[in-house]
């Protein structure tokens, strides 16, 4: 926003960003989640 | 390219049809939403805000419908930061299940008027100060550093301003009743716990909107992108609490990710 003029991101690149983001937020989550679940149920 | 009068008119019935469809469904429901009904309705909220996406893309061109769908994937990532604060606030004031619903529709309308009101204002600023557009800039990274080095942790609402104000100046009840949010005790109106917890979740749409808005400001400064990506994304924040709030401790970092920590 601040370097726009000089330095344009292009709307995909940026969509393409935050869904990268969020996906990898969510995997991250669900496997921390897994491990800590099996960590709390050796069986 | 200005947008017809008619296209927002058209805009506005159909978001009030939706909410309408969606209230009277759960009131002939008249139960607490499953995550399974919740994920059903979150999806259809995302399958319209899709269509009215391809309905972009035949009127304003490709140009216009990616960056209606990049400011609504931001807005909407962004609302899971307000869920869970409406969570913390009805833990808070321990309201009831069905009560919620009733205050997250009320609290939802109240933000589609509040949003509209600092769309329009942010576009009346940015198209006669452009310099504004670097101030929002500065600010958002400003946010950003604060999130990044400043403390973790649930909000106080005890000693907040909106708390402080609805204290000393409201009359307010000790108990619910039932899902009103006003009630007559003796001889004077009063507020109930459920209104208190109304106007603490419009006051703090309204502090989220302050990044958010800016946010999608980066990505376009057509108003009729803004506006309708951020209706679009708050109109099923409603279905989306009740599906993300039982599931929180599932995602443990999505808050980071949506920058709240």
């Amino acid at each position: 926003m601040i370097v726009a003029k000089y330095f344009p991101v292009p709307t995909p690149i940026s969509l393409g960003v935050v869904v990268l983001i969020l996906a990898i937020t969510v995997v991250i989550s669900l496997m921390a989640t897994q491990k800590r679940a099996a960590a709390e149920d050796p069986k | 390219m200005s947008t017809s009068i008619w296209f927002w008119i058209a805009f506005h019935i159909g978001i009030f049809v939706a909410i309408a469809v969606d209230l009277a469904q759960f009131k002939y429901r008249g139960r607490e939403l499953s995550i399974r009904a919740a994920a059903q309705r979150t999806a259809i909220w995302i399958v319209l805000s899709l269509l009215f996406n391809l309905l972009v893309w035949k009127l304003r061109g490709p140009d216009k419908a990616l960056e209606f769908l990049t400011g609504y994937v931001i807005e909407y990532s962004l609302s899971v930061d307000n869920i869970f604060v409406f969570v913390i606030i009805f833990a808070y004031f321990k309201v009831p299940p069905m009560a919620q619903h009733r205050a997250l529709v009320w609290g939802i309308l109240g933000a589609l008027i509040m949003r509209g009101i600092m769309i329009l204002v942010g576009v009346t600023l940015v198209s006669r100060f452009h310099f504004i557009l670097y101030i929002f800039g500065i600010f958002l990274v400003m946010t950003a550093i604060r999130m990044l080095f400043g403390k973790a942790g649930e909000p106080d609402f005890r000693n907040s301003l909106v708390m402080r104000f609805c204290r000393n100046w409201i009359p307010i009840t000790a108990e619910f009743y039932g899902e009103d949010f006003k009630a007559r005790v003796g001889n004077r109106w009063m507020l109930t716990p459920l209104g208190v917890a109304l106007i603490v979740i419009d006051v703090m749409d309204l502090v989220f909107a302050v990044d958010s808005i800016p946010a999608v400001f980066a990505i376009t400064q057509d108003p009729f992108i803004v506006y309708t990506s951020n209706i679009c994304a708050i109109v099923g924040l409603r279905s989306l609490y009740f599906l993300v709030a039982r599931m929180m401790d599932r995602f443990i970092y999505l808050r980071v990710s949506s920058g709240s920590k």
